[in-house]
């Protein structure tokens, strides 16, 4: 056997040919990838419920209930009750003897890509009843006036509901929305700027891969190995940009504002004299370095918990630790959606566990203790 | 780097380019001594485990250069001492352990390092190989990193022709086109079907040995056993088409060793078809020296059909010892040696009994193809528990299965096996028909570069989305 060489040149135009057939099949399978993905896994984030006040900001509609569906999680049905907060209890006069706890917050809180049945609102409610020996009810106004910070009608709605605590849930999504709050320019302006924006085709190739349900749900099943989360994150950074070390001024612009939000929250809570909880919740990545003990050079896990709890304690606000059973949940990372970054109905399972041993170890609503898990 | 990993692709990519630089024989040589150290050194650092490797290699060469000094005794003697220093370095679990080195040493591809040697030594010693081989071009012979893991096993003289001849020329553009496909189709092979098809063994495996009830058993035991031969075809001969296309671009032309072996309709047929340098090596260096030495010290024509099938039962049955050093091994050899001397013995009273025409006849009916198909399937299958398994693996999953399951299951792969290949071929027959100006549209170079494209970008989307590897190269360990 020898090697002989096949005879016979290309024709010219194969040249072209073929490498145009090459590039036709990429896109016909990458178009055929896309239309299969979006029939496997489906999307609907629009909320029929969603209206925007012009006042209060963003609401839902009361009495209303819509169905959305993220790619990687379950269609879920939202319920919204006479006050537009999720949840069908009702908003109206508090029944006597029973602790009326205000959820505060955005889409933590609100339990976006949680089925109701599994929120932290349902699970808690009845053991939290037990311990606290008084029926418990949770009014839900996460997600309710996204800038709830600049709009005092929204706490003053809130006190107005005569909360027993307020439980404020944040996440780093909270802290890299900061930016967003303080570049908000009035409505106008920010029409005429994006009708002048001068979009080029690399921009519309980025935005049309960050709307390809192929490319996300490729996302979904690669994170879904820790290790690969972890690798990503050392090589292509945080993109939350939250937990670098040492905190950059931006950074700490960032964690000025939300410190400023929260005073006024607890300001206002201290003058109604109804105890505020903050219950921080790292995102993924933060957790599986923590689960990990992972090591990324400038970056800390734990810069998050400790900045939102100095927040809490700097505003009279008790701070409810969530680490210690970070770190021993089994699978932490499973606990969030892999891509879009909210926790799931599991994580709410968890948090559920966290506040009636917080409870259990205190016996009351009224006076906080500072930490129950020894950090 | 023994697996078909994209560092595998690079350095085979940057040896490539290396290599056609300059036509000098002795600069493609440099680039291919150099190519084959660098590939050895990237499964291990430790100079001192490569050192009984080393010591293989050195007695292979010392033992050809005696040959070649004509020194009669020489022959069996260096024969011998390959022989069991395979064996010795390879751990036979029948010698005894305090024998063995007592730290852990490279071994990859020593059997197939075994084969080239032996044909080597052999060749010299028949006077077909007369040239002095040099240790320069031993080394690249015998190291070669393209047929070091897995074969295939190539002779040495087509290969130095290749690598020595000044007039070799390079790749045509179809070359290096064809080349390119046939490295996708292994790629896609090794990294995806061989995946699919290992998960799926592995968890029928698994499920096999939970309590599920009988059903569950079938289905699992059905899974876990015939979902094997098609893993370790796509792992084997996916490797293969790599090196091949490799090899191609290096303008060294390697010989095939799989012809698609499930549309065989014999288990002789079948060893023509599967792992073909192997069986082509065992004929030529056990099948006729020993069937030509029996019909010569036993001359009776009558006992010829007797001598073939003994010799084919030794030739496959040392097929299943070269693959592993345990006692499942020669099971699976005797397994290999029972099939291919049953299958000739029944073709050779067939022919009696029917007459060689009717016989011819009978089997060239589609209705005795698809069958004959699905049986040797089935055969190779069952003898492969003993290769992907061990004694007591193979007793707990009979015994959870049962006997009479155990034939149910044996049944529905043969009927399974019989109508999936023969879909399968009904299928490919009534692709190829499709034509255009005479020649299939499935062959024409666009259709293929579109079918490559569609592979490389399916295995690409698996091996990044699972972030798994490919399975290990089955055939590395041997």
């Amino acid at each position: 056997m020898t090697f002989e060489p096949t005879r016979g040149c290309l024709p010219r135009r194969d040249l072209f040919l073929l490498p145009l057939i090459s590039l036709s099949t990429v896109l016909l399978m990458t178009g055929v990838a896309e239309l299969i993905s979006r029939k496997i896994w489906p999307e609907k984030m629009r909320d029929e419920c969603f209206r925007v006040d012009p006042i209060l900001g963003n609401r839902f509609t009361p009495h209303c209930s819509s169905m959305r569906k993220n790619a990687e999680g379950p269609w879920i049905r939202y319920e919204y009750n006479e006050c537009g907060y999720r949840g069908t209890v009702s908003c109206g006069p508090k029944p006597q003897g029973t602790l009326r706890i205000v959820l505060m917050g955005t889409s933590a809180a609100f339990g976006l890509e949680v089925p109701y049945d599994q929120h932290l609102a349902i699970r808690a409610a009845p053991q939290l009843a037990e311990v606290l020996g008084h029926p418990v009810e949770f009014q839900n106004l996460g997600g309710v006036g996204r800038d709830w910070s600049k709009n005092e009608m929204v706490l003053n709605e809130m006190l107005s509901l005569k909360p027993d605590a307020i439980f404020y849930v944040v996440m780093p999504f909270d802290v890299a929305r900061m930016d967003a709050l303080e570049s908000e320019q009035p409505q106008g302006a920010s029409q005429v700027s994006s009708a002048k924006l001068n979009v080029g085709a690399w921009t519309k190739v980025r935005h049309l891969l960050a709307n390809s349900r192929v490319v996300y749900m490729g996302q979904h099943f690669l994170l879904a190995d820790q290790s690969f989360l972890l690798h990503a994150v050392q090589n292509y950074g945080d993109p939350l940009d939250v937990s670098r070390q040492p905190t950059p001024p931006s950074g700490e612009k960032r964690f000025a504002l939300l410190d400023m939000i929260v005073g006024k929250l607890a300001d206002r809570a201290r003058e109604a004299h109804v105890p505020c909880f903050m219950i921080a919740i790292p995102n993924r990545v933060e957790t599986a370095m923590i689960r990990s003990n992972a090591q990324i050079p400038h970056m800390n896990p734990y810069i998050f918990p400790q900045r939102m709890q100095a927040i809490a304690q700097t505003h009279g606000m008790a701070y409810i630790d969530l680490l210690a059973y970070l770190r021993n949940a089994p699978n932490a990372t499973d606990l969030y959606y892999r891509v879009d970054g909210h926790p799931t109905g599991s994580f709410h399972e968890l948090l559920t566990r966290v506040l009636v041993d917080y409870f259990r170890e205190w016996g009351s609503l009224s006076a906080p203790i500072s930490d129950v898990s020894g950090n | 780097m023994g697996n078909p990993s994209l560092h595998f692709f690079a350095f085979s990519f940057i040896t490539i380019l290396l290599y056609q630089l300059f036509r000098s024989v002795p600069w493609r040589k440099f680039v291919l001594l150099a190519a084959n150290c660098y590939f050895l050194s990237s499964f291990t650092h430790d100079f001192r485990s490569f050192l009984p490797f080393i010591g293989f290699l050195a007695l292979g060469y010392a033992g050809l250069r005696l040959v070649h000094s004509t020194r009669a005794w020489a022959f069996p003697i260096a024969l011998l001492l390959v022989i069991f220093c395979f064996i010795w370095l390879k751990k036979y679990t029948f010698l005894p352990s305090p024998l063995f080195l007592p730290f852990p040493y490279f071994a990859v591809g020593l059997s197939y390092i075994l084969f080239r040697t032996l044909h080597l030594i052999i060749d010299t010693h028949n006077g077909l190989l007369k040239e002095i081989v040099s240790p320069l071009q031993y080394v690249l012979y015998i190291i070669n990193f393209t047929t070091l893991v897995s074969g295939p096993i190539q002779k040495f003289p087509e290969f130095t022709g290749m690598v020595e001849s000044p007039l070799c020329p390079r790749p045509s553009w179809p070359d290096i086109g064809i080349a390119i496909e046939r490295m996708i189709k292994g790629f896609f092979k090794a990294n995806v079907l061989a995946l699919a098809f290992s998960d799926i063994q592995a968890n029928g495996v698994m499920q096999l040995f939970q309590t599920d009830p009988v059903t569950g058993h079938l289905l699992s035991a059905i899974l876990a056993f015939a979902s094997y031969p098609f893993f370790l075809y796509c792992n084997f001969s996916g490797y293969i088409d790599i090196v091949i296309g490799i090899a191609r671009l290096l303008s060294i032309a390697l010989p095939e060793n799989f012809n698609r072996p499930f549309s065989s309709d014999s288990f002789i047929e079948f060893w023509s078809r599967w792992h073909i340098t192997l069986s082509e090596w065992l004929k030529t260096y056990v099948y006729n020296p020993m069937l030509m030495n029996l019909m010569r010290r036993f001359p009776a024509p009558q006992l010829e059909p007797a001598w073939a099938v003994l010799s084919f039962f030794v030739t496959f049955f040392l097929i299943g010892i070269w693959h592993g050093q345990t006692s499942a091994f020669v099971f699976f050899g005797f397994l290999q040696g029972f099939g291919v001397s049953t299958n000739k013995l029944y073709q050779i009273i067939m022919s009696r009994s029917f007459g060689k025409k009717s016989y011819r006849a009978l089997s060239s009916h589609p209705l005795y193809i698809a069958f004959s198909r699905g049986l040797t399937f089935s055969w190779f299958t069952f003898s492969l528990i003993w290769f992907w398994s061990n004694w007591p693996q193979v007793n707990r999953m009979f015994s959870v299965i049962g006997l009479r399951d155990a034939l149910a299951v044996w049944v529905i792969i043969w009927a399974g096996a019989t109508l999936v290949l023969a879909g399968w071929e009904a299928l490919r027959k009534a692709a190829l028909s499709v034509q255009i100006r005479g020649s299939a549209v499935l062959q024409s170079r666009y259709w293929r570069t579109a079918q490559a494209t569609g592979l490389l970008v399916i295995t690409l989307g698996v091996v990044m989305l699972s972030n798994r590897s490919a399975p290990e190269m089955v055939y590395k360990t041997f």
